[in-house]
């Protein structure tokens, strides 16, 4: 990187932490430093709230989804603007008015302090995994810019975060969101930019989704009711439902934002912010990764995106074959750039036959392309440099680093650096919370003073800062960082919802019914996943409607018995 | 009709437009 580029990325990190620090007199007391004393307003809560998911891993995973796959993915947000209303309507008057810190609290008032306890624990279980997922994408990215190992850069990365949400708490967590969701928003629309302005003379926006579409780039909806498909129109909205009703409503994580809310209305309204501009936001992320596909259609790609593994194949035992493999490569790109350059000629001539045909050659010109990029993996794979291999994490990195200008690639690396930092910031906070309120205060130290509870809160923020550090070397092994994500909150998100779910619609729901119900849920998540091939969207459904079930009945059979 | 519940209304609305538009999207350009 260019020394302006540095100069950016280190003034923007230092005014950051600064600000955060600066937040510190505000958070004295136990409400101030976990709840910001209820003051934060609606729009700040509400950016917050999408800020702390938007993380490194959409920056980096699901732009690279976005090039690999197109569109597809959006299907999995299908259900949010439902899920926040649902929230608003249910769990959030809950909540607020009952003054809770957490909302595993809440099911101590419902149930009894086994159930909170536990469902506590399996969020600070899931939630801190997921916390190392998160540090470990722009973890792999920084270790491709600096050559860094790949711990010493994961601590760089979490340690800013660590610091200003130790002595800031959700005031600096908060009002760090907003900043960095502006720098994020301008660089997404940066390396769009590029991408359209790098396109040659001729060749307009049109044409290049065009071209997308030739290649299924744009196929958004698909309706198939294949239960192992990952991604389809009946997980998106049915499946998909469980999972935000459980992440916006029972994930202290995302709960902690609104509940510093003036107000149950201005709770509610953050929320709603999410249900607006979630979908839109993931179309953008998403279409920046089509946009950089067709760039790369009319600008010759490396055959892999990792540098890394390309030095690695280029000087080992594979050398030749990856030699061979470069060259068909390159007669393959030639291929798909002529018809991609046919596509937009016939679109300019509006010959609907030319442009049909010009389609099917960009369809094998991508194929043929497919074919090498699957080949080249094969080999980094069976190389043994790193079995789980995939190169969708490298794609916009390599794209900001070789073709922004200066000053951008800062803004760009900075934007993906504070996306990991927002994430993690809000997440450690809301593991800290979690860890002091529901089971240091509750079990070990009810009656210490606040200042006793906020220093042990700051420890508790640094233990679980150096914990993400721990996982996220782990996860960069994982493949695409999004599904990783993803795949820790489901075998535990539908369960806990459906503990939620007994909690608020079941008035005979005791806590023994829900304790075994949630233990029966988790079951059945782990009976699915581990024998049956159903795409793991779905398993929240199934741990959810386990709980409810199991829950109602044993419930029903515990007041019999007490009776 | 309640302030929050026109909010909710203005939502459903939003996300059907939202849905259509990127259905459109994918109709237009196959």
């Amino acid at each position: 990187m260019h020394a302006l580029d540095w100069a950016i990325l280190v003034a923007f990190t230092v005014w950051i932490v600064y600000d955060g620090l600066r937040r510190t007199k505000d958070s004295r007391e136990l409400d101030g430093y976990f709840l910001a004393k209820r003051s934060i307003p609606w729009w700040a809560a509400g950016i917050s709230v999408m800020a702390t998911q938007l993380s490194a891993i959409t920056m980096i995973g699901t732009t690279g989804q976005g090039y690999t796959d197109g569109l597809r993915f959006i299907q999995f947000y299908f259900a949010l603007p439902i899920a926040m209303i649902v929230l608003s309507v249910t769990l959030v008057p809950f909540f607020y008015k009952s003054g809770v810190y957490t909302a595993y609290e809440y099911l101590e008032g419902r149930f009894d302090s086994k159930t909170r306890s536990f469902t506590s624990l399996l969020f600070l279980v899931s939630r801190g995994m997921s916390c190392g997922a998160v540090v470990s994408a722009p973890a792999v990215v920084l270790s491709l810019v600096l050559g860094w190992d790949l711990t010493a850069t994961a601590l760089t990365i979490t340690v800013p975060a660590v610091i200003y949400t130790m002595f800031g708490g959700v005031q600096a967590v908060t009002w760090t969101d907003v900043k960095i969701m502006v720098i994020i928003i301008v660089g997404l629309f940066a390396v769009i930019a590029a991408a359209v302005l790098g396109l040659p003379p001729g060749v307009g926006i049109g044409d290049g989704l065009s071209i997308a579409a030739a290649t299924g780039r744009l196929r958004t909806f698909d309706f198939s009711l294949d239960l192992t498909n990952q991604y389809t129109f009946w997980s998106g909205t049915i499946a998909a439902l469980f999972l935000f009703c459980s992440y916006f409503g029972t994930d202290q994580s995302q709960v902690q934002r609104y509940l510093t809310a003036r107000s149950v209305d201005e709770a509610r309204h953050s929320l709603l912010m999410s249900a607006y501009w979630k979908i839109p936001l993931q179309v953008v992320v998403l279409i920046l990764g089509v946009l950089v596909f067709v760039f790369y259609v009319f600008t010759p790609p490396p055959l892999l995106f990792s540098s890394v593994q390309t030095e690695r194949l280029r000087t080992g035992a594979t050398a030749s074959s990856y030699e061979a493999l470069e060259r068909e490569f390159q007669t393959a790109f030639e291929t798909r750039r002529a018809a991609a350059q046919g596509l937009a000629d016939a679109r300019a001539a509006r010959d609907r036959a030319a442009i049909e045909r010009q389609q099917e050659a960009v369809r094998q010109g991508e194929a043929a392309i497919q074919g090498v990029r699957s080949r080249a993996a094969a080999l980094v794979r069976e190389s043994g440099s790193d079995r789980q291999f995939s190169d969708v994490n490298y794609i916009t990195p390599t794209f900001i680093l070789t073709h922004l200008p200066v000053g951008f690639v800062g803004l760009l690396m900075l934007a993906i650096i504070m996306a990991a930092t927002d994430t993690i910031a809000g997440e450690l906070n809301s593991l800290s919370t979690a860890t002091i309120i529901d089971f240091y205060k509750r079990w070990w130290r009810p009656a210490a003073s606040d200042g006793h509870y906020l220093a042990v809160s700051k420890i508790a923020t640094g233990v679980w800062g150096l914990f993400a550090c721990g996982v996220a070397v782990w996860a960069a092994e994982l493949g695409s960082l999004i599904e990783v994500v993803n795949r820790f909150g489901s075998f535990f998100y539908g369960s806990i919802l459906g503990v939620f779910i007994l909690a608020v619609a079941v008035p005979f729901a005791t806590g023994n019914g829900a304790f075994i119900g949630l233990i029966a849920g988790m079951g059945s998540v782990a009976w699915v996943a581990s024998f049956t091939r159903v795409a793991f969207l779905w398993q929240n459904v199934v741990g959810a409607v386990a709980v409810v079930i199991v829950g109602a009945l044993v419930s029903g059979i515990d007041r019999a018995v007490r009776r | 009709m309640s302030e929050m519940r026109r909010s909710y209304v203005r939502v459903l609305v939003v996300w059907a437009l939202t849905l259509a538009a990127l259905y459109a999207l994918q109709e237009f350009f196959s």
